[in-house]
């Protein structure tokens, strides 16, 4: 039934699994806010992360934001990402954008200091529940 | 084939997938709260509640997460007073991990004090059922 209203572009399956959002940053994609994903409306965010599989070597600091298009360090702000290792999200415990009855971008920030980089690369990732468990 | 055994009335997809219970809470919210029934040989892997509006009761604004026979087997004593990811606490010494039977998970909350006019969240327990073979 066509009801006027565009629907979300969000991923949600029928069933009850948990879903994610997953997306390679490299260090060219400095200060530009990349698109991860798209969570739908109702969506909750449970966790998360960055994993670095190539350190990042600005001549500084190298630091990412992962969060939502409204707020980019939602899930987590200033991750280092200088070293290999999976860096888990540190906002979660007092972030305000874990849910919502709409539809929202999650965004990802790569950040540097001084010199420019000459490596990185990172896959964020990001663990949500669908509001289909009624 | 009829086995003459009644089946679990557990949520048990085909795929190897994490599974998830959730359920929404708000300041209104009394007694224990059925989140659902996991599968005979589930294991549970995380659980929480996200806090969308803080809760505002004059004394406790606390839950616990377990199941029908250990309800704070998973959590106890959430603070639900301010907004974020509260996750288990239980996690390291939980004995109610895992059950060869089909088990209720509950969410309880403890609300007490002046009338509370604020809280919401959403309670989750993720789980692995045991179809990995």
């Amino acid at each position: 039934m066509a009801t006027n209203t565009a629907g979300s572009v969000g991923r949600q399956f029928q069933k009850q699994a948990v879903h994610y959002l997953r997306k390679n940053i490299v260090f060219g994609d400095a200060t530009v806010a990349t698109t991860v994903g798209y969570l739908p409306p109702g969506a909750l965010v449970i966790g998360g992360g960055v994993i670095i599989t190539t350190a990042f070597n600005a001549a500084g600091d190298d630091t990412m934001d992962v969060g939502t298009s409204g707020t980019a360090d939602g899930f987590t702000n200033d991750a280092v990402v200088s070293t290999i290792g999976n860096i888990v999200f540190n906002g979660m415990a007092t972030s305000a954008v874990l849910y919502s009855t709409s539809a929202r971008t999650v965004v990802a920030t790569y950040s540097y200091t001084s010199t420019a980089p000459t490596a990185g690369s990172a896959e964020v990732w990001v663990k949500y529940l669908p509001d289909n468990d009624r | 084939m009829a086995t003459n055994t009644a089946g679990s009335v557990g949520r048990q997809l085909q795929q190897h997938t994490t599974h998830f219970f959730r359920r929404n809470i708000t300041f209104a919210s009394t007694g224990a709260l059925t989140l659902g029934v996991l599968p005979p040989g589930a294991i549970v892997v995380n659980a929480g509640v996200v806090v969308t509006e803080a809760f505002n009761w004059g004394t406790n604004n606390l839950l616990d997460i377990g199941t029908s026979s250990d309800d704070d087997g998973f959590a106890t004593n959430l603070a639900l007073g301010t907004v974020g990811l509260i996750t288990w606490d239980e996690l390291a010494t939980s004995n109610d991990l895992y059950s060869t039977s089909a088990v209720t998970l509950i969410a309880t909350p403890d609300l007490t004090g002046t009338q509370a006019t604020t809280g919401a969240g959403e309670v989750y327990v993720e789980f692995i059922p045991d179809n990995d073979r």
